[in-house]
């Protein structure tokens, strides 16, 4: 710890903070373009000038100066800063009036207006007016994708952006081109931006150099409701913030959650709410005459109450899709249990995860945040670029602190961080099982050591096998120890650890999931859009879902339910942390929330399921499962879990591990609704053959 | 050599291969003559760097042109120390003998005039780089002597390898 | 009758060669450094002679070099900046020209004294000459045994690499040739850390100026005794003035450090051309205030020329007769370094293209009222503010012209023309 006064005020700051750190610490503001948290210092803005007592007699950048760098006064006094006094003043007056010459102060036209930096920062610490009478320099916009829109006359240079793509998202697609007054940011030749977080640019340019290209000109900030909220495009729960004006969603914003997402969310995350409004179900189906048609939601509960009438409990099933809730999956398993039947499933892709193993078998749990404190990383049969974007930038943020070695078994991808490549499926784990090989010694070396398994590795025939083994692996390198659990599932579902952890999947005499499409005479599709539904030749089939998908297509009756964005709900992302997202806004038309749907329909099939409200089912729901009473906790796993599944390893047969991620932008219904996430696919299918020729 | 392989020559005096990217500009400037978005490409490819970090240098440093110059570049320098012995004079002199403004390259192809910054040889003020040599001294009778002597190494007919080709040696 | 030591080769009919070099007792310094020396008494005895860098700011050398760390688990290197861009300074140039080799042995006997075994000498592109003789002479010291592994006998290994520059002025600030080096933009960096701990590749690195590297041969040789016993004791030495502009021999001169700015143009460079009279004289390159003729009887070191507000810099020396605008000086001044920010930070990138702007109006006869008064505040703006010393020396030189040439300006704008049209 370091003592220090600011303005007089004397504090103990940690050794490593910078100057800017300890004023804030302090409680004094001191204005910043070019500094971020989360990114290197580059001390170009000026703007964090402060006076330093004794320094030279020129104002310090307190962003590129450490506490450890000043100098005890003479009689070994703390050392003494300002951020007030006249020099300090009238320096960042300077610098603002200098920033201010070039820009074009067309903040009546400019996204930015309302929640812009240099707009906040001219207005504390500018002066009113400028004696600049020269010709402002004009700068050509740039295309840098459809993503991220460029008004280039409004850049400062303090280049967050370039930083932000070479650093965290661990692509050099930024860059400043030119010099001195002509420098200007671009991408190489104006292409466009290949990274799955590059939407984090809007967020991190102070100006309204960089704003969202789709929320151009749609709405004033001013003007929106504001939901916390979380994120369901993948498996993280990335905090978000949901912008409504009246019942539409107008933008995604990220929130900090340091033990998530830090201020990171992926472009999927942030760019998929135009498919909020398109393909929406928003009145119930029922099939007549061989073709879907608009009904009442009496008549699709009494065509689904018929075709009960005609089976017995152990043909009818449920398939829970991969954004469902934890809160209209446990009303679901409830009514199939009460018409008798033990098939349910989460597990859209056979992934071979059994709760019964225990919550350790099938969580991530080093935790996202313990990525930071890992030593050394195996990675099985998962490419976290796509699978988990947000988490990739993690495991890049412990490779740049040096010392990470990592290695991968399964489909090589351009990771952004380097690897060791080992091979492609369980032929190279086993090996490393064995203890053969390089890495096997690296990770027994290890202190720390990760084993993350992707749903591509255990999904499918040999998966348990696999699961198995890479349990029995971690338990030979020392992966989970007292202190350290190092054995990572990663999940790409939202509602995956949710639905495990409510046992959502066949009881003894239940069905799989892939069964059910065969083998049930009604089968229940909350949401469920993954599944191939080709085989499906006969049979009854619900669907309760948002949007008119692959589940939608092959129903007898339509459901309209409610997206994540319109109901209140829990999802439980794979560290097995509990999470409640809220509603922002209402459902389209005739649609409602999933479980109040479940729940009406258990009455018309005469199971009525014991609750009349969401706070009702949530009692219900922590009576029978506390821990998802804890909300934003993680109900550990116990390590025990990891070694008896261990003991169950052996052979895994030949098969090659692949991503379950084909395409990152098209993932889940509502992103294959939108018009972005298309745009973006496209484009990177694009990219991908041009590289491949 | 190759390009390939002089840049290959070059990256292996530096542990890492991005501190090659200058060099290697050099050197396909030298072969192309400018620096065109293939070009560059070709250099990012070659170093197995990223192209943004190629073009970033392509453009922040003067020796290098993204777009094309003439067989000779007349690069006078108008610095305090060549300004002061009237090196406007000999810009005004050289507009007016190419038909061209300062920037402009001839309709041959032939010259590219340019201003450019102290060329460090003071000594010889005024000073005009053309091609790698340095002309010192200069006045208008030298600038129409040199000219002269420019235009005479270049065959009648103007091939596509122009760009390619280099001035007179020391 | 003081005797050239830097320049004794470079007039020599074939001075770039080596075998000249040798039979003028080149690299007999490398072979005593290496033979009667260890690295520690190299430092201490470039300490001792109390030579200060040469490439502009005059810091110690001995001390810059006793801050690389003794033990270090990564490679240290050495790095001549001979990316000489400073306008009126051409010394740099002339050496790597006609007397490469002293260049070289000044390396690998600072190299030695660091424990660096790779240096780089960084020098600008458009050198296209020096480039080439200075590869040829690292080929034939290579070829000689003066470079290579286990030089002379010893344990010491040392290569020497040329690094071409590309035209950035910026790059002759330390930091910003490193990133350059490192194939970036060049643009300072931050410090802490400082290039002796974390430099080249995050690596121990010493940053010498040309002249600087030849001076430590000379030392080696004669002592450091010879060496503080010339000039002013804190900043001794033979040194090379560049001068040019108006006198009647501009040309590169070696004298002692300290000689009266007077004495080295009227004896030295001949004066002003016939008729004309000394109006200003620029000391040290355009980073350098100017001097007003009153004041130039000024001693050439380094503190002697701070202590009336101007600098040695790169000593090159630009002198301006009574014929000329001053106003025209400075903005050519201004222009250049405008076209040379490198654009990070902001007080340099927009207040130059501030003052550039305000400048040409005012030179062109289009000045207005309030625009002194708008030239000092950006002056004010701008130095102290700078991320590096380029904005700094652009501020203080236009502040020099402001201040010794006020009644130019004001005329200017009051008669809406230049005076000396």
């Amino acid at each position: 710890m370091a003592k220090l006064k600011v303005d007089g005020k004397e504090i103990e700051v940690p050794d490593h903070f910078t100057l800017l750190q300890a004023c804030e610490e302090a409680g004094a503001e001191v204005p910043r373009f070019c500094f971020h948290e989360r990114l290197s210092v580059a001390g170009n803005c000026r703007m964090c000038l402060i006076e330093v007592k004794g320094g030279p007699p020129k104002p310090a950048a307190s962003c590129a100066m450490g506490v450890r760098d000043l100098r005890p006064g003479p009689n070994g006094e703390a050392p003494e800063v300002f951020t007030t006094t006249p020099m300090v003043k009238k320096a960042r007056e300077g610098v603002m009036e200098f920033l201010l010459i070039n820009h074009p102060l067309d903040c009546p036209i400019c996204d930015q207006g309302g929640e812009c930096d240099l707009q906040d920062q001219a207005m504390a610490f500018g002066i009113d007016s400028s004696r600049y009478q020269e010709n402002k320099r004009a700068v050509e916009d740039k295309y840098i994708g459809p993503l991220v829109k460029t008004v280039m006359n409004r850049c400062i240079h303090c280049t967050r952006c370039v930083r932000f793509t070479t650093e965290v998202a661990g692509i050099a697609e930024l860059g400043l081109i030119g010099r001195g007054e002509d420098a200007e940011i671009t991408t190489y030749l104006e292409q466009a931006m290949t990274s799955e977080l590059q939407g984090n640019v809007v967020d991190l340019c102070p100006v309204g150099a960089l704003t969202s290209k789709p929320f151009a000109f749609t709405a004033r900030p001013w003007e929106l409701n504001k939901t916390e909220s979380i994120d369901v495009m993948d498996a993280l729960g990335s905090a978000i913030r949901v912008d409504t004006r009246g019942r539409e969603v107008m933008r995604i914003m990220p929130r900090v959650n340091e033990d998530i997402n830090e201020e990171w969310i992926s472009d999927k995350s942030r760019f998929i709410w135009d498919g909020l409004k398109t393909q929406r179900l928003d009145r119930p189906y029922v099939k007549k005459d061989g073709r879907l048609q608009p009904a009442t939601w009496g008549e699709a509960f009494q065509a689904i109450k018929a075709a009960v009438a005609k089976t017995s409990g152990d043909k009818i099933g449920a398939i829970a899709g991969d954004l469902a809730s934890v809160e209209e999956m446990y009303a679901l398993k409830q009514l199939i249990a009460a018409l008798g039947s033990e098939s349910i499933d989460c597990r859209q892709d056979g992934a071979a995860l059994d709760p019964s193993l225990g919550r350790a078998s099938y969580i991530f749990n080093p935790t996202i945040a313990g990525i930071e404190s890992a030593d050394a990383l195996l990675i099985i049969g998962s490419n976290p670029r796509f699978e988990a974007s947000v988490l990739n930038a993690r495991i890049r943020k412990r490779y740049r602190m040096g010392n990470f070695p990592i290695a991968v078994i399964g489909e090589p991808g351009e990771l952004r961080y380097e690897y060791e490549y080992l091979g492609a499926g369980t032929e190279t784990l086993a090996e490393l099982v064995s203890g053969k090989g390089k890495f096997a010694a690296t990770l027994k070396k290890a202190q720390r050591p990760m084993i993350l398994i992707g749903q591509g590795a255990i999904a499918g025939e040999g998966g348990a096998a696999v699961l198995a083994a890479a349990a029995k692996l971690a338990g030979a390198v020392g992966a989970v120890t007292a202190e350290w659990n190092g054995f990572a599932v990663l999940h790409t579902a939202a509602s995956r650890v949710g639905g495990l952890d409510l046992g959502f999947v066949p009881g003894a005499n239940g069905k799989s999931a892939a069964e059910m499409v065969t083998g049930s005479d009604v089968l229940f599709l909350l949401g469920a859009d993954e599944i191939d539904l080709a085989a499906r030749k006969s049979g009854f089939t619900v669907y309760i879902g948002s949007h008119g998908d692959n589940g939608a297509h092959a129903a007898d009756v339509i459901l309209p339910g409610a997206t994540y964005t319109e109901k209140s709900g829990t999802w439980v992302n794979t560290e097995g942390r509990v999470q409640v997202g809220n509603r922002a806004g209402f459902a389209p038309g005739d649609a409602r929330e999933d479980w109040a749907i479940i729940r009406a329909l258990s009455d018309v099939l005469g199971k009525k399921l014991p609750f009349d409200s969401l706070g009702e089912l949530r009692s219900k729901l922590y009576a029978a499962h506390p821990h998802f009473a804890e909300v934003d906790a993680i109900a550990t796993g116990n390590g025990d879990e990891i070694a008896a599944l261990g003991q169950k390893a052996g052979e895994m047969g030949k098969s090659v591990f692949a991503s379950p991620v084909k395409d990152f932008y098209l993932t889940n219904p509502i992103a294959r609704a939108s018009a972005v996430m298309a745009e973006c696919s496209a484009l990177a299918r694009n990219n991908f053959k041009a590289a491949a020729e | 050599m190759t390009m390939r392989e002089k840049i290959e020559q070059a990256a292996a005096r530096y542990p890492d291969r991005r501190s090659a990217i200058m060099p290697a500009l050099l050197i396909a400037q030298r072969q192309h003559g400018h620096l065109p978005g293939p070009v560059l490409e070709e250099v990012a490819e070659i170093l197995g760097v990223e192209r943004i970090w190629v073009y970033e240098l392509a453009t922040f440093y003067t020796l290098f042109h993204t777009e094309p110059v003439g067989k000779f570049h007349l690069q006078l320098c108008d610095n305090v120390s060549c300004m002061l012995r009237r090196s406007e004079d000999l810009l005004r002199h050289l507009e007016d003998v190419l038909g061209i403004e300062k920037g402009g390259t001839t309709a041959d192809g032939l010259f590219t005039l340019s201003t450019v910054e102290c060329l460090g040889a003071c000594e010889m003020a005024p000073v005009m780089q053309v091609g790698d040599d340095y002309h010192g001294n200069l006045d208008i009778a030298r600038i129409d002597a040199l000219l002269a002597r420019l235009r005479a190494t270049v065959p009648h007919s103007i091939g596509a390898d122009l760009a390619a080709a280099e001035p007179p040696g020391e | 009758m003081f005797e050239p030591v830097l320049l004794k080769n470079v007039y020599v009919p074939d001075g770039h060669l080596i075998a000249t070099y040798e039979a003028g007792g080149g690299y007999r310094a490398l072979e005593k450094a290496l033979k009667e020396y260890t690295p520690h008494d190299i430092v201490e005895l470039v300490k001792r002679s109390n030579l200060r860098g040469r490439g502009g700011a005059g810091f110690p050398t001995g001390m810059k070099w006793s801050f690389v760390p003794k033990r270090a688990d990564k490679p240290k290197y050495l790095c001549c900046n001979a990316d000489e861009g400073e306008p009126g300074t051409f010394k740099d140039r002339i050496i790597m020209e006609r007397d490469p080799h002293q260049l070289i042995e000044g390396m690998a006997i600072s190299a030695y004294a660091i424990g660096a075994e790779v240096a780089y000498v960084y020098v600008r592109g458009e050198y296209v000459l020096a480039i080439r003789r200075l590869e040829q002479a690292i080929a034939e010291a290579e070829a000689k045994g003066y470079l290579g592994a286990r030089i002379l006998g010893s344990d010491f290994n040392f290569v020497v690499h040329v690094h071409c520059g590309a035209g950035a002025y910026i790059c002759g600030e330390e930091t910003a040739m490193l990133d350059s080096l490192e194939g970036k933009r060049a643009q300072p960096r931050l410090k802490p850390p400082f290039p002796a701990v974390a430099g080249l590749y995050a690596s121990p690195t010493v940053i010498n100026n040309v002249e600087t590297l030849v001076c430590v041969p000379h030392i080696v040789a004669r002592g450091a005794d010879w060496f503080r016993g010339i000039g002013p004791e804190k900043s001794p030495g033979p040194k090379l003035y560049c001068v040019s502009g108006h006198v009647r021999k501009p040309g590169l001169y070696e004298l002692p450090m300290g000689i009266p700015l007077r004495e080295l143009i009227e004896d030295h460079a001949g004066g002003p051309p016939t008729g004309r009279k000394i109006k200003a004289v620029i000391p040290g390159g355009v980073s350098a205030p100017v001097i007003p003729e009153q004041g130039l009887d000024v001693g050439m070191d380094f503190d002697s020329l701070a202590a009336v507000g101007s600098m040695l810099g790169s000593a090159g020396v630009i002198v301006v007769d009574d014929t000329t605008c001053m106003v025209r000086v400075a903005t050519r001044i201004i222009e250049f370094f405008h076209h040379e920010s490198c654009g990070k930070c902001t007080p340099c990138r927009e207040g130059l293209n501030w003052v550039v702007k305000v400048l040409r109006r005012i030179e062109a006869g289009e000045g207005a009222a309030g625009d002194m008064e708008q030239l000092d505040m950006l002056c004010k703006g701008i130095f102290g503010n700078t991320f590096c010393a380029l904005g700094d020396g652009a501020a203080m030189g236009l502040r020099a012209s402001l201040t010794h040439f006020r009644d130019e300006f004001v005329a200017h704008i009051e008669e809406r023309r230049c005076p000396f049209v």
